[in-house]
């Protein structure tokens, strides 16, 4: 790899969707009434903290060169799981390790059918995500459960000291996930199973575990995410996890524009969640109409990723 | 010179093996039926499903209730069709569903807020789907994107177009002779499945039996080949983008048509079914003649539906009725590659 000076192009290139937002930023910050407030700012990390922390589950999946949807239907299913249960009584510690064992299970139902069956992960995933939706339909007779338990609702809701306890958790899992990724031999593992995976087994790595521990892991994130999502909102919503379902790939995407240009990592994903979120509340303090939210993201997405794969110079094909 | 020779006697000592080997290929005869079995097995667990279903409830075989079914499997085949050309290619297109819902609710509103006539406004309807289309395929053929993140940026952009529009409002006041596109009989049977069995055809005939379209999924086959033997591979992927926008439209504006309203989440369901029936389409022929598979998934997708409806399940069995088809189909197609290579093995040693 060459060291040498930042040209103009490699900043555009590597950097491209972090100028978009740092620009942004400053933008709405002058002309956008209330944006650069303490308030307001607050409000769009822990906004982001349920999108941000799947998101980190799905990064982890996409290093390695696999996807995984079946948060789609896993953050509805926990989330409609530990309203129905703090409704009927139970404590919130057993609702919680019920949701934990729920998101393992998912995690695990993933792992075996695309490590042990061999299954492509998109399709394995994705049927992962119909059978956790269809679960929760049945589950909640598609009515929208309160939580008005206030000892559920301080798990994510109170504040260590000046600091939302979201916000806490958020860069809490950020920094284990980087550390991880970055720090242990299992995080280059990962990673060298997306760039090759053949050589990677060559070298005696078993692969087949890797990925097995990765998917479960991400099922473990899903969960925590969909967790952290109902108590904040303090109700199980229908279908909750179709609404992050595009959200979620969104940010992993805007991350890969991020930084490392072209591939999944952690900053990027991190990022990615804020300026999602960034745009729905300067838009809203403009005093713009709603619509032009989802044009936007849309518009800045295709704009980050296509500067970044440009230079590919190859058709990319999916995956099944 | 000897070295070649030896080879040659080499070769010659193995060939009967081989020939034995070739023999044993032609008629399998140990486990022909199990490999007929889990080759058809899509087919199998259908009839068992259909007797089953028709045996507690006669109804499901009537006349009536078919004609529904194929009309719904109709309406929707289109977009499968389209999604089943872009998988062919090796891409996959996540905006089939906001396209097909923006062009219905541009048709909508040209015909009734703004009085354009009947072919004018589905014309204008088609051709913003094939716009949308070539959009997505310039995006990932000349641009390189990843499909999915290009189809999940038009997305984004569409959702946001749609409430633009009409500001989330449905709209209702559709005149009759587009609502007979929709719900209208011509010789007794309706008009959706006439547009389809059209539709089916040309597109049968253009991937099967066209050069073009066999390149496209020798494309999804193997990239590096297709470039190696210089087929053009960036114009056929935007190709099939842009078939898919315009036969995605076809679902949209006819399930308008059916419904006698355009709503904003109209198309939205078209995109997880469409992406099932082509994935069952797949399978169902063993990886050949996709886009009849295709169209005999949307017919087995809808008439799932439909029994489990009639059997009293209910609306929240319909994603497991979705999510375990697809697992059937991925692991019937998982175990069909392994039998067969296993029993190839075993006849060959015996």
């Amino acid at each position: 790899m060459k060291v040498g000076k930042l040209t103009k192009k490699d900043l555009i290139n590597n950097y491209g969707a972090l100028l978009a937002f740092i620009t942004v930023i400053i933008v709405f910050s002058f002309i956008s009434r209330g944006f650069f407030s303490g308030m307001n700012l607050e409000n769009i990390l822990v906004q982001s903290t349920s999108l941000g922390i799947c998101a980190f589950g799905l990064t982890l999946v996409l290093m390695m060169g696999e996807i995984d949807l079946s948060y789609g239907g896993l953050i509805g299913l926990v989330g409609a799981v530990l309203a129905g249960m703090v409704k009927d009584g139970h404590s919130i510690t057993f609702a919680t390790f019920v949701c934990l064992a729920i998101a393992l299970g998912s995690g695990l139902l993933t792992a075996i059918l695309v490590v042990g069956l061999k299954l492509p992960s998109f399709l394995a995933s994705v049927a992962v995500m119909f059978i956790c939706m269809g679960a929760e339909r049945v589950y909640n007779q598609g009515i929208t459960t309160w939580i008005r338990d206030t000892s559920a609702l301080s798990i994510v809701q109170a504040h260590i000291g000046p600091v939302p306890l979201p916000i806490f958790y958020l860069f809490l899992l950020f920094v284990v996930c980087s550390l991880i990724q970055t720090q242990t031999r299992m995080g280059q593992y990962i990673r060298a199973v997306g760039e090759n995976a053949d050589a990677v087994r060559e070298a005696g790595i078993k692969v087949g575990l890797v990925k097995f521990l990765v998917f479960v892991a991400a099922g473990i994130l899903f969960g925590f995410g969909g967790y952290i999502e109902t108590l904040r909102i303090g109700a199980a919503v229908m279908y909750a996890g179709k609404q992050l379902l595009l959200f979620v790939l969104a940010a992993c995407f805007l991350g890969t524009a991020t930084f490392k240009a072209g591939k999944a990592n952690f900053p990027g994903t991190l990022i990615g969640a804020f300026f999602l979120y960034t745009l729905m509340s300067g838009f809203t303090g403009l005093g713009l109409k709603f619509y032009l939210v989802p044009i936007a993201q849309g518009f800045i997405l295709i704009l980050a990723v296509a500067i970044s794969s440009v230079r590919r110079g190859k058709i990319e094909q999916v995956q099944f | 010179m000897s070295r070649y020779n030896s080879n040659e006697n080499n070769l010659s000592e193995i060939s009967p093996a081989i020939k034995q080997g070739l023999a044993v290929q032609g008629p399998i005869k140990k486990g022909a039926t199990l490999i007929f079995i889990i080759k058809y097995i899509i087919f199998f667990v259908f009839g068992i499903f259909y007797v089953i279903v028709g045996l507690l409830r006669p109804g499901f075989f009537s006349l009536g209730n078919w004609s529904d079914i194929l009309t719904e499997a109709s309406i929707m085949s289109f977009a499968c069709f389209g999604e089943m050309i872009v998988i062919a290619a090796g891409g996959l297109d996540l905006s089939i569903g906001n396209i097909a819902g923006f062009a219905a609710m541009v048709t909508s509103v040209l015909l009734s807020n703004l009085g354009f006539g009947l072919w004018t406004s589905i014309l204008v309807g088609v051709g913003i789907g094939g716009l949308l289309g070539l959009g997505n395929g310039i995006m990932v053929s000349r641009l390189y994107m990843n499909s999915l993140v290009a189809t999940l940026g038009t997305m984004f952009v569409l959702v946001g177009c749609l409430y633009g529009l009409t500001g989330g409002a449905s709209i209702h006041m559709l005149p009759d002779s587009f609502m007979y596109l929709g719900s209208g009989s011509f010789l007794k049977i309706p008009v959706p499945i006439w547009v389809m069995t059209v539709v089916f055809v040309l597109v049968y005939l253009f991937m099967e039996r066209t050069a073009h379209g066999r390149y496209i999924s020798m494309i999804g086959g193997n990239i590096e080949a297709c470039r190696l033997s210089g087929i053009h591979i960036k114009n056929l992927t935007l190709l099939t983008f842009v078939l898919c926008g315009l036969l995605s439209t076809f679902s949209g504006i006819l399930l308008a048509a059916r419904q006698g309203l355009a709503n904003v989440d109209l198309g939205e369901r078209f995109v997880l079914e469409a992406f099932v029936s082509a994935m069952l389409g797949t399978v169902i022929f063993n990886g050949k003649n996709v886009i009849t598979g295709t169209l005999c998934g949307a017919v087995f997708l809808v008439s799932v539906i439909n029994g489990l409806t009639l059997l009293g399940a209910g609306p929240q069995w319909i994603y497991f009725a979705q999510g375990i088809l697809l697992l059937v189909a991925i692991l019937a197609n998982y175990l069909l590659k392994k039998s067969i290579f296993l029993i190839d093995i075993s006849n060959r040693n015996q």
